[in-house]
């Protein structure tokens, strides 16, 4: 090299020291000043804190792994760096980040994979021995029923089948009904979605599997179809991997004659139905007749997926409330666990949170008892992850009283809340997601 | 401590420069040595003893080597000879105390990194069921251990005089820039520099180019390819089967990660070094470009190779002996140099894989591989690293066999899947990087702007950039792990 | 300034500190060895182990709250762990508390280890005021982390249980 270059360069290396030194102060000088943040809202987590000098800490390692942590959390500007970054990787040519993929037209879309088979296992275990617990009594005699109870269209069926409880009231106990209803993700009924190339597992598959795995005293009912149906309205939101309020309402209404609700009022509230086609009508005029008014509770949610993935994270929705227009009932929600009691389904301060989701019931506790001023005298008890919590307001109208049980949260057994909360029905209302993955069901029914 | 953290570049560094800037000369190697020692005990609290007293052994032998040397020959006196006979007539006291200390070394570092390995063939060949209790591997030791071997035999060779100042010899083992991951210091390179060297601002921000530009190969390059492989990694071993393609992925984002992971730290290390008036030698000299398999092993971990030459290969003879010798030669150091990296039996054969490569295009191939075009030899060099990688990453001789079949056909599924087009497509920045900086196409593209003129702000700028894209790669992604950590 | 020595000193003297610090590096290792090393040892036979060594009268005024008790006490499924055995003490007046657990992977190891802490804070503070002699058992429990176990004895018995879970380790 020249002299002369060799001159410019070496003046060169001098002002890159001099950036770097000033780069590193200045980021020390503002971590130093900026107070500790506790919580990051883009990534809804709680961020760490300063860790505490202890003996065993410092000889384990775990001080120094704390200190870490402590710094990367705390550091200046992490959520432009990481918008930052983002961006940088996406124009790499990235479309998944953290198990999320950016899909057409801006979905997310949460990948699916393979499932555990042994927890998936202990899990069916478990909602059988359930099921043949509550309902085993009259296996034999709702046998052949009950297979055909899944098809929704079939409706005279279900007439039939209401005949037959009437029919069958062994001993003072009215007869108790399992349901089971898994949602699909967003990323299966929108797979064409998906970025070019990129495949996820079917969860078409594993539902079919879980459905002839499950006893046949559970009742089916085929969340995947129903979601297929209604495809080309907005039944997910777009930054969030919940399904929207439209997306549950749409899965009420055609859960309604399977759960057994209706919008005819009788004193019994248990369905009498004279004839076959009676019930016909009835649930004919059920579709028709529920009226609700869609408000939007917020127009400013974006959702966890987004969060997580920092994909998006300008883009902004709407998360809609539907309250009937007439027919309303009053609710009192009891947070058992934290002793609180309160008088809506919808919890506002939630709305300030970045999980506007968590509107829906104040988001996920381990059990809520919810009673209503419904006329209707039938009770179900929910278990349920955070899918069911825009679902929820649905029911209120056809139940007296809503027990509804996260086993991720809840350290008692499901024998512990039906001895206190009787029930009539039972219904596990699960996103494919966390069915497919959780750990959680097994030890919350059978220990 | 990594380099590649938070803790380091935001902490550790700054006040290391400070204390080491503020203070005058005659301090400023215990300022560094004690930095090194709380570098090394922040990530490895119990071991630092053993360092410390690896340390002080080492000293005292080295010493003692040399007070008996100088009285051998004071004691044989008036017949200094010119030719440097004398070196070689050395009596026995000498040679026991030599003997001892390599030993020793030896020992402490096969106790620690194989006897866990020796205990398990035992096991598998002889069938027994010898139980032990299962030891941590101190961080580094097989760094450090080696420069110490390389000291003590360069002062039995009177290559150099003993260390007598024990802060700088300490510092010569435990400087943090080298300490964890090499390169492997030759005590000769390094002797002068340890009293006499001079920092200054412009060596200083020379430091700062190889650091910011490891540090990015490392979080960026590294880091990335090390999450494909560990996907492909993780369905293999659970055994689903992949597609032709998706193995292949797998193998040449290990290639690499590997790369860049080793010789980013060596950058670091390199450019640590010179913030503190260190010129340490460069340990990887884009090795991918090789043309044949002799070529990559100049250019790949050249600290490593230069040991294995200079304390093994050449005392056994080298190449100056006949044939049968040579060969004899070769495969010893190539058994030993994959021994060092693990104590595992899949590399033991990977460093016996690249002996009998080596042997084969010394004796045979070369004359060939020189005139086919370049491209062809090119590839087959490629291939050949590749498939010695496959031998490293696997957890044994067999799971390497089975990869390598798949990646043939054998035991895959399909050709080609759309996953793996995913893979593949949505990183493709990725590996344009990588592979571009492979060659020193790479640092081309960021000194562009040169340095005439206003052209250094721009390169500097450009640095910055890249340290700035760096630091928000570390604050996003929590996956940094370290492969040459196991040694 | 030194007094030089003489050479034949200088050479006694290093040699006389290679030995010694190779005697100390043998020493180093041995302590090293039985003080940090692992056995992997099944979670079963631990748990066996422990159970054997707790008395009859300590077992009776204690409850197994395995199954549940890491939940509802500190926010941890049981499920995600090779091995979990937790007993407490059977009246509210009791801090008592023997928890054993093996995780899966190391990674788990540091939030066992910070909730644990946190709880003992908590609890501390919390039997202060009406139980200080249970406050002592608290402060003065064993917290253990060997290999992949993790072990907590807050016992008048914990100095026993933790040599126990040592020797088994």
């Amino acid at each position: 090299m020249l002299e002369k270059e060799k001159q410019e360069r070496k003046q060169g290396d001098i002002i890159l020291g001099m950036m770097f030194v000033i780069f590193i102060l200045v980021c020390n000088l503002g971590n130093y000043i900026l107070a500790d943040q506790e919580k990051s809202q883009e990534e809804n987590r709680s961020l760490a804190q300063k860790p505490e000098l202890d003996k065993q800490s410092m000889i384990r390692g775990s001080f120094m792994d704390q200190y870490e942590d402590y710094l990367s959390d705390q550091f200046i500007g992490r959520d432009a760096f990481r918008e930052f970054n983002i961006f940088v990787k996406m124009v790499g040519g990235s479309r998944m980040e953290s198990d999320v993929f950016l899909g057409e037209g801006g979905q997310l879309l949460k990948n699916i994979t393979k499932p555990d088979q042994k927890m998936l296992d202990a899990n069916i275990e478990a909602i059988n021995s359930l099921a043949q617990e509550v309902v085993g009594k009259n296996a034999e005699d709702k046998e052949g029923v009950e297979n055909q109870a899944a098809q929704i269209q079939v409706v005279e069926n279900q007439a039939a089948e209401e005949q037959e409880n009437d029919d069958q009231e062994v001993e003072n106990q009215e007869t108790r009904r399992v349901f089971m209803l898994l949602v699909p993700d967003c990323t299966e009924i929108y797979q064409e979605l998906l970025p070019e190339f990129a495949t996820v597992e079917s969860e078409k598959e594993w539902f079919d599997t879980i459905e002839n795995r499950i006893s046949d005293d559970i009742i089916w009912i085929d969340g995947l179809s129903i979601m297929s149906k209604y495809k080309k309205e907005k039944l997910y939101y777009r930054t969030d991997h919940h399904w929207t309020t439209l997306g549950a309402y749409h899965m009420f209404c055609e859960c309604k004659n399977i759960l057994g609700v209706s919008d005819k009022t009788d004193e019994s509230g248990d369905q009498e139905e004279a004839s076959e086609e009676q019930a016909v009508e009835n649930a004919k005029k059920s579709e028709n007749e529920k009226q609700y008014e869609v408000y939007p509770i917020t127009t400013d949610f974006n959702g966890m997926l987004s969060g997580n993935s920092g994909f998006c994270p300008n883009e902004r929705e709407e998360i809609d409330v539907y309250i009937p227009k007439e027919g309303a009932v009053s609710v009192i929600v009891n947070y058992v666990d934290q002793q609180k009691r309160k008088t809506s389904l919808y919890d506002r301060y939630m709305l300030e949170e970045k999980d506007k989701y968590s509107v829906f019931l104040g988001g996920n506790s381990s059990l809520i008892d919810i009673r209503t001023t419904s006329t209707s005298e039938k009770k179900i008890l929910l278990i349920k992850d955070s899918f069911a919590n825009c679902f929820i307001p649905f029911l209120t109208e056809y139940y007296s009283e809503i027990v509804v049980v996260d086993p991720r949260y809840y350290s008692g057994t499901i024998h512990d809340v039906m001895d206190t909360y009787p029930v009539d029905d039972i219904l596990f209302l699960y996103s494919g997601a966390t069915f497919l993955n959780d750990n959680n069901i097994k030890g919350f029914i059978m220990d | 401590m990594v380099f590649s953290s938070f803790t380091f570049i935001f902490t550790f560094l700054p006040i290391t420069l400070i204390l080491y800037y503020i203070s005058p000369r005659r301090v400023k190697n215990m300022i560094l040595l004690i930095s090194s020692l709380v570098f090394y005990a922040w990530g490895e609290l119990i071991y630092i003893g053993l360092m410390v007293l690896s340390i002080l052994f080492n000293y005292f032998c080295g010493k003692d080597i040399y007070l008996k040397m100088c009285q051998n020959e004071n004691d044989s006196s008036g017949h200094l000879s010119v030719d440097g006979n004398q070196k070689k007539q050395k009596n026995m006291g000498v040679r026991i105390s030599f003997v001892i200390a390599i030993i020793v070394n030896l020992l402490i570092l096969g106790f620690f990194k194989y006897y866990g390995f020796l205990i398990d063939t035992i096991n598998t060949v002889a069938k027994t069921k010898i139980e032990y209790r299962q030891l941590g591997l101190p961080v580094g030791i097989s760094f450090y251990t080696f420069q110490a071997i390389s000291y003590l035999i360069d002062v039995y060779r009177g290559e150099v005089t003993a260390q007598k100042n024990i802060i700088n010899f300490a510092l010569y083992i435990a400087m943090f820039p080298q300490l964890i991951a090499g390169p492997i210091v030759r005590y000769i390179d390094i002797e002068i520099q340890l009293k006499w060297r001079e920092e200054s601002l412009q060596k200083f921000g020379e430091g700062t180019r190889y650091f910011i530009v490891g540090l990015g190969k490392k979080v960026i390059l590294a880091n990335s390819m090390g999450k494909i492989f560990e996907s492909v990694s993780q369905n293999f071993s659970s055994g689903i089967k992949m597609s032709i393609m998706m193995m292949w992925v797998g193998a040449i984002a290990y290639t690499l990660q590997i790369y860049f992971d080793f010789s980013g730290y060596s950058d670091m290390a390199v450019g640590l070094g010179k913030m503190f008036g260190f010129d340490l030698k460069k340990n990887f000299d884009y090795p991918y470009i090789s043309k044949s398999v002799t070529e990559f092993w100049r250019r790949w971990h050249i600290s490593l190779g230069t040991w294995f030459r200079e304390y093994v290969y050449i005392p056994l003879g080298g190449n100056r002996v006949s044939a049968k010798k040579h060969i004899r030669n070769l495969l010893i150091v190539w058994m030993l140099t994959g021994l060092w990296h693990g104590a595992q039996w899949n590399f033991v054969i990977w460093g016996l894989y690249y002996g009998v490569l080596l042997i084969f295009e010394k004796y045979y191939l070369t004359k060939y591989l020189t005139r086919i075009p370049k491209i062809l030899q090119h590839l087959y060099t490629m291939l050949m690293i590749v498939i010695g990688w496959v031998f490293f990453f696997s957890e044994s001789a067999g799971s390497a066999l089975k990869y390598l079949g798949m990646m043939v056909g054998i035991g895959s599924k399909g050709f080609l899947h759309s996953q793996d087009c995913f893979v593949i497509v949505s990183n493709w920045g990725l590996w344009l990087a990588g592979i571009i900086c492979c060659t020193s196409i790479g640092s081309g593209i960021l000194n562009r702007n040169g340095y005439e003129g206003n052209g250094k702000w721009f390169t500097d700028l450009a640095y910055m950039m890249l340290f700035v894209i760096t630091i928000s790669w570390l604050i996003t992604d929590s996956f940094n792990p370290f492969l040459y950590f196991r040694f | 300034m030194r007094k030089e020595m003489s050479d034949v000193t200088k050479r006694i003297v290093t040699g006389l500190c290679k030995y010694v610090l190779l005697f100390c590096i043998i020493a180093y290792i041995y302590w090293v060895y039985s003080y940090s090393s692992t056995k992997d040892v099944p979670f079963e036979k631990t748990k066996e182990a422990l159970l054997n060594s707790m008395n009859d009268e300590s077992i009776q005024n204690m409850m197994d709250v395995s199954s549940r008790g890491l939940k509802r006490y500190y926010g941890f499924n049981a499920a995600e762990y090779d091995g979990v055995m937790m007993y407490i003490g059977n009246n509210g007046l009791s801090a008592e508390e023997i928890l054993l657990i093996k995780v899966n992977d190391e990674k788990q190891m540091n939030e066992l280890e910070a909730a644990i802490k946190q709880r003992m804070k908590t609890r501390i503070k919390d039997f202060e005021n009406y139980a200080p002699d249970q406050a002592q058992l608290l402060r003065e429990a064993e917290l253990i982390i060997k290999g992949k176990y993790i072990f907590l004895a807050v016992s008048e018995n914990a100095d026993k249980y933790k040599r126990v879970f040592l020797k088994l380790i």
